[in-house]
């Protein structure tokens, strides 16, 4: 009862700031990017609470219960890519952009190809990631609240639909920010509590965890995944590319009034992380291990975690801080996992509203109403989507399906963003001749994978054997956006290397 | 100019490191330091320790100029 007080009061709380942003929301610049003024060091930590997901407070800790020490690669990840943001993207994104991570795009190269290519991908990846929080979501009100799985998930996104639908920006913004300090000052409690139980001894925690663990001796050992070179390499440049290229968090940056203060949100957002991935690799994982493994009143009568391995951080909480703490657990852990799904469908239906409906479709000529009716339709027709694909993915692994649904934005926004900043060769015929390869490559591998091909559609064998398609995508989207560009001899091209040494200037 | 494309490369170097060490050296990263501290484990904490503060560092450059 504790807990689902505790837990309806941080949904309250979220549904407060939400009111109070709508009346402050008029104009499109302040559904979209909030008007620009969200500051710095706030923008910082809205940004990692986007990055910090229900694969990082969930997923993490569950990988680490199965396969131990090889996590890593999830873990650091993150950090290198939000350095390849702040070094290689951030000044770049906040001086040409306005809205979307389109705008930088289309700054040098035709517009109107570019932006249906960009809104294309922008609602794929969200759409795929929104799933994969949704199911986090679903499995956690299911074990709380003791409902359906599937119900639990039309409750979330109904909610989600709501936060952005009537909020905008702004509202996600501050949901963001206080579920990150919320998540950053959680995660550290809870280690804090477990490390206790070992009387501060992390020579003892890592023994009994070890003890527990199974054979092999991974969690602290390479190996538990059983990655091969090529599958481990396609992990790791999906997760650090694809992260570079998710648009939810790069439409961030233009929440920020100027590019010091975006240098400044991306250096705030890396330390937040920093933080709770340390907490999570060194203690929260091992002492989940330690304390849950054996645990019946965490097993079922099968001997499986109740609620699966992605709940296993959750019932960490309750084993190390009772009933009340479970229950602030469970709170920011759902509070999480809204606060990304809002920014996440203000990233898709911008794309529809914005690139696909006000660019594409009436080539700039829609009034601001229009466009916001546009965004609000758009934002009930995801969360219907969503559902679907949350009630068909119920028993993946999150953290798995974060790697698939990365592998959208490393093989399509990630070269598109770097390509039309640094590279002066590059045409507009490359961008959506790779985008488009980059694209269709990523979902067919994914589709024709074990996860989709075994897991959801229940056939016996991957017509496609890799787990992490990601590699794949990434080199056929770079590979076609170098060929085609350097033998595009059109006017066009022309004028989108011109546009360059222009832009450069 | 030159720093940032530095900074990118020690970092992507780490993760690559711990990446594809994997695999391939195994038994090198599962090497012992200090109590249940291996090498792969010493190699993460200075990636996630020394990502903020390059950029920490370059934001600092960046405003002094």
């Amino acid at each position: 009862m504790t807990a689902i007080v505790c837990f309806l009061a941080v949904v309250l709380v979220t549904l407060g700031f939400t009111a109070v942003a709508a009346r402050r929301t008029r104009s499109a610049a302040e559904f979209y990017v909030a008007g620009g003024r969200v500051g710095g060091f706030q923008n910082g930590l809205a940004i990692a609470g986007d990055f910090m997901s229900a694969a990082t407070v969930l997923g993490m800790s569950a990988i680490i219960f199965t396969a131990g020490f090889d996590v890593v690669i999830y873990l650091a990840a993150p950090m290198v890519a939000f350095l390849i943001l702040i070094l290689l993207v951030t000044d770049k994104l906040k001086e040409l952009g306005r809205y979307t991570f389109t705008d930088i795009v289309c700054a040098r190269l035709k517009e109107r190809p570019l932006r249906i290519l960009a809104a294309v991908t922008t609602l794929a990846f969200s759409v795929m990631y929104l799933m994969v929080q949704v199911v986090g979501a679903g499995a956690l009100i299911e074990i709380l609240f003791g409902i359906r799985y599937a119900w639990a998930v039309i409750i979330v996104t109904t909610l989600m639909v709501l936060y952005v639908a009537v909020g905008g920006m702004l509202a996600t913004a501050w949901v963001q920010i206080a579920k990150a300090a919320l998540l950053v000052v959680g995660i550290v409690v809870l280690a804090l509590l477990a490390l206790a139980r070992f009387d501060f001894d992390f020579v003892r925690l890592y023994a009994e965890a070890d003890a527990l663990h199974g054979p092999g001796g991974y969690l602290t050992r390479p190996g538990g995944l059983e990655l091969s070179t090529l599958s481990a390499l396609s992990l790791g440049m999906t997760l650090c590319f694809g992260l570079g290229g998710s648009p939810h968090i790069l439409m961030r940056f233009f929440t920020v009034p100027d590019a010091a203060a975006a240098r400044l949100s991306a250096g705030v957002a890396l330390g937040a992380i920093a933080i709770v991935n340390l907490a999570i690799f060194f203690v929260v994982g091992v002492a989940a291990v330690a304390l849950v493994t054996d645990n019946p009143a965490y097993l079922d009568p099968s001997g499986q975690v109740i609620g699966g391995t992605n709940m296993v951080s959750v019932h960490l909480a309750q084993a190390v801080g009772g009933d009340i703490f479970f229950g602030v657990i469970a709170a920011v852990a759902f509070a999480t996992i809204l606060a990304v799904v809002a920014g996440l469908t203000i990233a898709s239906v911008s794309a529809v509203s914005h690139d696909l409906y006000g660019q594409a479709i009436r080539r700039g000529a829609v009034t601001e109403r229009e466009q916001l009716r546009v965004s609000r339709i758009a934002a009930v027709g995801l969360g219907i989507g969503v559902a679907v694909l949350g009630i068909l993915f119920e028993k993946q692994n999150i953290a798995y399906l974060v790697s698939l649904t990365l592998a959208i934005g490393a093989s399509t926004n990630f070269p598109l963003l770097m390509l039309s900043m640094y590279w002066r060769g590059f045409t507009t015929r490359g961008a959506v001749a790779g985008g488009i390869v980059g694209l269709v490559t990523a979902i067919v591998l994914m589709v024709l994978g074990p996860a989709v091909w075994v897991g959801v559609l229940g056939n016996e064998r991957a017509i496609f054997p890799e787990a992490y398609p990601g590699l794949y995508a990434i080199l056929a989207a770079f590979a076609t956006m170098f060929v085609v560009s350097g033998l595009d001899r059109s006017a066009q091209g022309a004028i989108d290397r011109e546009l360059f040494a222009v832009m450069a200037a | 100019m030159k720093l940032r494309w530095l900074y990118t490369l020690v970092a992507l170097a780490l993760f690559l490191l711990l990446t594809i060490g994997i695999p391939l050296w195994p038994e090198f990263l599962a090497l012992p330091i200090a109590g249940p501290v291996n090498v792969g484990m010493a190699v993460y904490a200075v990636l996630l320790i020394g990502a903020p503060v390059l950029a920490f560092v370059y934001l600092r450059q960046r405003r002094e100029r």
